[in-house]
């Protein structure tokens, strides 16, 4: 063909197009039905085979015919036949529903849900006209969702199944279709998301300084202490001195950790620090009518005020190494009951158990706070001067 | 009379048989041009792209007249001349022909630009009103907006100019213009598969390797923090887009309820603005001591622009992963990265939680 002779078709469909402006050329322009737009599908619950997902579709009519019957089709495929996604069921399914344009009409229409695949919403009285391309929305409950599957699929991936709702719009007589639509929704499987978090424990115990004042219940210290060392050095007759050790946990056990500490040996009244000559010793402390033991020991008044003794507010005794020195202990942490007050103290344990609790959580510790455990010491005139040595240990438990 | 002379005559004679042929010709028009009427293009398949497709064009003429050649002009756009871009019809055969009498035989030099006709040696004389029929075969069906480029449906309305001629090039008798559909079906693949250890995607370098269907982040321990990602591959002619989603379908938790992991919490992070990632900063178990996290390679995604090695909060709210406004075509691959970590104070258990992609796709 020439181009002369496309110039003549050319001018001849302008011909034909001024005739049809003019009302002699447009019955042949064929008029399909109409396309609905911007479709949406969207499942309250995206999980696959799931048996209570509420499907809401929603869409844009294509004409302003007025409506009174809209079906949606749930299928495998988009047009070429009429097999419904597996394991999809409607039986169950309840009206939930019905907003034209943003406005409420779910009384006015009845679902028809007898065909699997098939949800058929038939109104009461027709939609009206539909001006201004307003969004139908049909939400329905109860209804099962498919399942993902690639051997038998709505599509050939492995982990989501993309299926088809083909959407058909009826005029008033039920009969008559006026727009056609069809959109997608997408059934997944659940990412699982998994993580071990190993137990952690790091137990740190430092020295304090000597003049430092950690625990205000527990006064200035007198000497230097280091992680493992507690030199009181030189007890003056009379005079009390306070070591103090800093105590860190760093643990994430669910449910915290105890800290016991005790003073190694068997009897209390002989092991707790034992002089050169091994029958001198150093006793606990013992608040006499001021205490009554360790909370945990079910103590009314866990520890006692040191303040009680007879020389000079200190060891009552009066025989030799009975009562003649004490060594007592107290803990800052505040879940330890009964060291709330000043110079409250209570009698270190000596034995065969883990020992008394001086440092408490219940959850999880970061490490960044510190207990302080102080020891402090006395003694009275008939305390035989030697040099005595005794062991303490603690001893963290973590619970998970 | 000298031969110049009889040249010069024999010119002077064409030329007025060329002008009387003219006036004749306009003549023709101005007296016999008509519009056929019930004019339709059938097509055997109306999907886009399709190939082999027939297209049964009938029509009824309005003028009697001997009739020596039928052209069809295919367009994007009524009376145009360019032809859709996808639209072949260079391979095209003719069938059958009926109304129009016989000894008709296909020309396709122009298909390239949308024209194809039919044509006999002789023209024959055809009555007005006859019902034509003319079986085009083996023409490749336009795409989607090859002809309403500036529409975005599934469908597309071309046209074809029907023009009959009582010679074989310039005296047309009857004209008229029909239209055909095409369309195409919504079509949506979403492809969740999994990344494999050490790949970097946006700036995250992954340190397990997950799967379509699992995250195992494996033993951690505080101050740890591991990273996994997922490779999504979209593909969609929805017109007006999509938009995928990821959320939790309820915070990770451990196997003592009381334990779970955190939104991702840094200073200043949200979906719309994410942060480069940092170590939890809560000092309470369970409060910000653990953070899960996600990036996105979707540069569409609001705030996402350019967010390599960066994090937004994962949770239960539906935060977009990937987003387009029209149609991907071809397919697309985004990578959504996720981060998990802790501090000294996560309790130690054994976590775990759901990742779920929603998908909105908008015909």
């Amino acid at each position: 063909m020439t181009a002369s002779l496309r110039k003549v078709v050319s001018g001849a469909l302008m011909l034909s197009t001024t005739l049809a402006m003019t009302g002699l050329g447009m019955a042949g322009i064929a008029q399909a039905a109409g396309q609905l737009n911007t479709s949406t599908v969207t499942l309250s619950d995206v999980t696959s085979n799931q048996t209570s997902v509420t499907y809401t579709i929603a869409f844009k009519p294509g004409s302003t015919t007025p409506l009174g019957r809209v079906k949606f089709d749930f299928r495998q495929n988009a047009s070429t036949d009429a097999t419904v996604p597996d394991n999809f069921a409607n039986g169950s399914a309840t009206k939930s529903a019905v907003t034209i344009g943003g406005t409420g009409d779910t009384s006015n229409w009845t679902l028809d849900k007898t065909t699997t695949g098939t949800l058929i919403y038939t109104a009461t009285t027709d939609t009206g006209t539909l001006s201004g391309s307003p969004v139908l929305s049909f939400a329905t409950a109860n209804v099962h969702s498919n399942t993902v599957s690639a051997s038998t699929p709505c599509d050939s991936v492995t982990n989501s199944e993309t299926c088809w709702v083909r959407i058909t719009t009826y005029a008033s007589d039920n009969s008559t279709v006026v727009d056609n639509g069809t959109a997608t929704y997408t059934v997944i499987n659940t990412i699982t998301v998994t993580a071990t978090i190993d137990p952690v424990l790091t137990f740190t115990v430092a020295g304090v300084n000597s003049g430092t004042t950690s625990d205000a219940n527990a006064g200035a210290t007198s000497v230097t202490t280091t992680a493992t060392t507690i030199p009181f050095g030189n007890v003056a007759l009379g005079s009390a001195k306070v070591a103090t050790q800093d105590l860190k946990v760093l643990t994430n056990a669910n449910n915290g950790y105890t800290v016991y500490n005790k003073f190694n040996g068997s009897a209390p009244a002989t092991d707790l620090m034992v002089g050169t000559y091994s029958a001198n010793n150093i006793d606990p402390f013992d608040g006499g009518t001021v205490g009554t033991g360790w909370a945990e020991d079910g103590g009314s008044n866990a520890s006692a005020v040191w303040s009680a003794g007879t020389y000079p507010n200190g060891p009552d005794g009066t025989t030799r190494n009975v009562d003649t020195a004490w060594l007592g202990i107290r803990s800052s942490n505040a879940n330890v009951s009964g060291f709330s007050s000043a110079n409250v103290w209570a009698p270190p344990y000596v034995g065969s158990s883990i020992g008394k609790k001086v440092m408490i959580a219940t959850s999880p510790d970061n490490g960044t706070v510190a207990t302080y455990v102080s020891f402090k010491v006395q003694s009275n005139a008939f305390e035989p001067s030697d040099q005595y040595t005794g062991t303490t240990v603690y001893n963290v438990v973590a619970s998970y | 009379m000298g031969m110049n002379t009889l040249h010069s005559l024999c010119i002077r004679a064409a030329r007025l048989v060329t002008i009387i042929a003219l006036v004749t010709t306009f003549g023709i028009q101005t007296a016999f041009a008509g519009s056929v009427t019930s004019q339709a293009d059938t097509l055997s398949d109306y999907q886009a792209a399709a190939t082999g497709v027939h297209h049964v064009i009938t029509f009824t003429t309005a003028t009697t007249s001997d009739i020596q050649r039928v052209a069809f002009q295919f367009s994007t756009v009524s009376a145009g001349t360019t032809k859709p871009s996808h639209l072949s019809l260079s391979s095209a055969t003719l069938g059958t022909v009926s109304g129009l009498g016989s000894g008709w035989s296909l020309n396709t030099a122009s298909a390239g630009d949308g024209l194809i006709y039919i044509g006999r040696d002789t023209p024959a004389e055809v009555t007005a009103s006859s019902s034509a029929s003319v079986d085009l075969q083996n023409i490749t069906n336009p795409h989607i907006a090859d002809c309403n480029s500036g529409t975005i449906n599934l469908s597309d309305t071309c046209y074809v100019a029907i023009t009959t001629f009582s010679d074989d090039s310039h005296t047309h008798i009857d004209s008229g213009e029909t239209t055909y559909v095409i369309t195409e079906d919504p079509s949506f693949s979403f492809q969740i598969s999994s990344v494999p250890v050490s790949q970097t995607h946006n700036g995250v370098t992954t340190t397990v390797a997950g799967s379509g269907t699992e995250f195992p982040f494996g033993n951690m321990s505080p101050g740890n923090v591991q990273y996994a990602a997922h490779k999504l591959q979209i593909t969609t002619n929805a017109p007006r887009g999509y938009t995928v989603y990821a959320y939790l379908n309820e915070p990770i938790s451990g196997s003592n309820p009381d334990n779970q992991i955190s939104p991702f919490g840094a200073v200043d992070a949200t979906w719309s603005t994410p942060q480069n990632w940092a170590t939890p900063s809560g000092t309470s178990a369970n409060s910000n001591s653990g953070w899960i996290a996600a990036n996105t390679s979707d540069t569409r995604v609001s705030g996402w622009s350019s967010a390599s090695a960066k994090f937004g909060p994962i949770s239960t709210t539906k935060h977009a992963v990937a987003t387009s406004t029209t149609a991907d075509r071809t397919e697309v691959t985004i990578y959504v990265s996720y981060a998990f970590g802790i501090n000294a104070v996560q309790p130690a258990d054994t976590y775990s939680g759901k990742i779920i992609y929603e998908v909105d796709a908008l015909y």
